[in-house]
């Protein structure tokens, strides 16, 4: 599934990268590890900053994804 | 290019624009939807010319998370309209690339009297520029770089959370 990425995140990584979420869900924590073990360059994925979206909310570091939901790294809001 | 996402109800008009912002139109469309109320007050925030150090900015890119700003935007409408009873609020904020010295984001606030519509026009606005989902970059005649929240934007809006818990 498509995870998506904004403001700086998708300049220094990309727009968007792959990643599947196991059937019985996955910590947000864990994802993180996942991306950045399996390609260093999403790194700036591992930052305390970088938040977690899932369906558009921000969640913790202990929330489980499950399969289908809307995932997304943010950095820090610049506000508007 | 269009319009974005036009959320809209009796009291709270917000919108997502990713074409130029035209204030005067839009003060004069909320004029025409005023019911009565006795103050208007409007607020238009500009791109500046130039970054803290002082350097020529040559452009300002707002990325957004489709769906979650504008949800965001409208939210932060509803709440100043529950906060301040009686308002009607219209918010207008570009995203995509915007000007330096070029029009980012238009606030109104109509009420029955003028404090109150001050009042509701500096929450939004503080609100807006702590809360709304936007990752803004600044691009320079010497580069670009990604802006972060300053500690002064953080204190304007707890102020209104220590003023009445909500």
């Amino acid at each position: 599934m498509k995870i998506l990425l904004f403001g700086s995140l998708s300049e220094k990584i990309a727009r968007e990268v792959t990643g599947d979420i196991p059937l019985e869900g996955c910590s947000v924590a864990a994802l993180r590890k996942m991306l950045v073990d399996r390609d260093p360059s999403c790194a700036p994925l591992a930052r305390p900053s970088t938040r977690a979206c899932v369906d558009q909310v921000i969640v913790p570091e202990d929330f489980v994804i499950r399969p289908g939901q809307e995932v997304a790294f943010v950095p820090p809001v610049s506000g508007g | 290019m269009s319009r974005l996402s036009p959320v809209a109800d009796m009291e709270t008009d917000t919108r997502l624009e990713n074409v130029e912002l035209l204030p005067d139109r839009e003060l004069r469309l909320f004029l025409d939807v005023v019911q009565g109320e006795g103050a208007v007050v409007s607020f238009v925030g500009m791109t500046r010319p130039t970054s803290r150090d002082g350097t020529e900015v040559t452009g300002l890119y707002l990325d957004h998370y489709p769906g979650m700003t504008e949800k965001s935007l409208a939210t932060i409408a509803a709440a100043a309209v529950a906060r301040f009873e009686g308002t009607r609020v219209k918010v207008v904020h570009r995203c995509g690339q915007v000007g330096p010295g070029e029009p980012i984001v238009f606030v109104a606030v109509a009420s029955e009297h003028r404090r109150k519509a001050f009042e509701a026009a500096e929450y939004l606005m503080d609100r807006l520029k702590t809360e709304a989902p936007f990752w803004k970059r600044e691009d320079r005649v010497d580069g670009s770089s990604w802006i972060e929240p300053t500690e002064k934007d953080r204190a304007d809006t707890t102020r209104w959370i220590d003023a009445c818990p909500e």
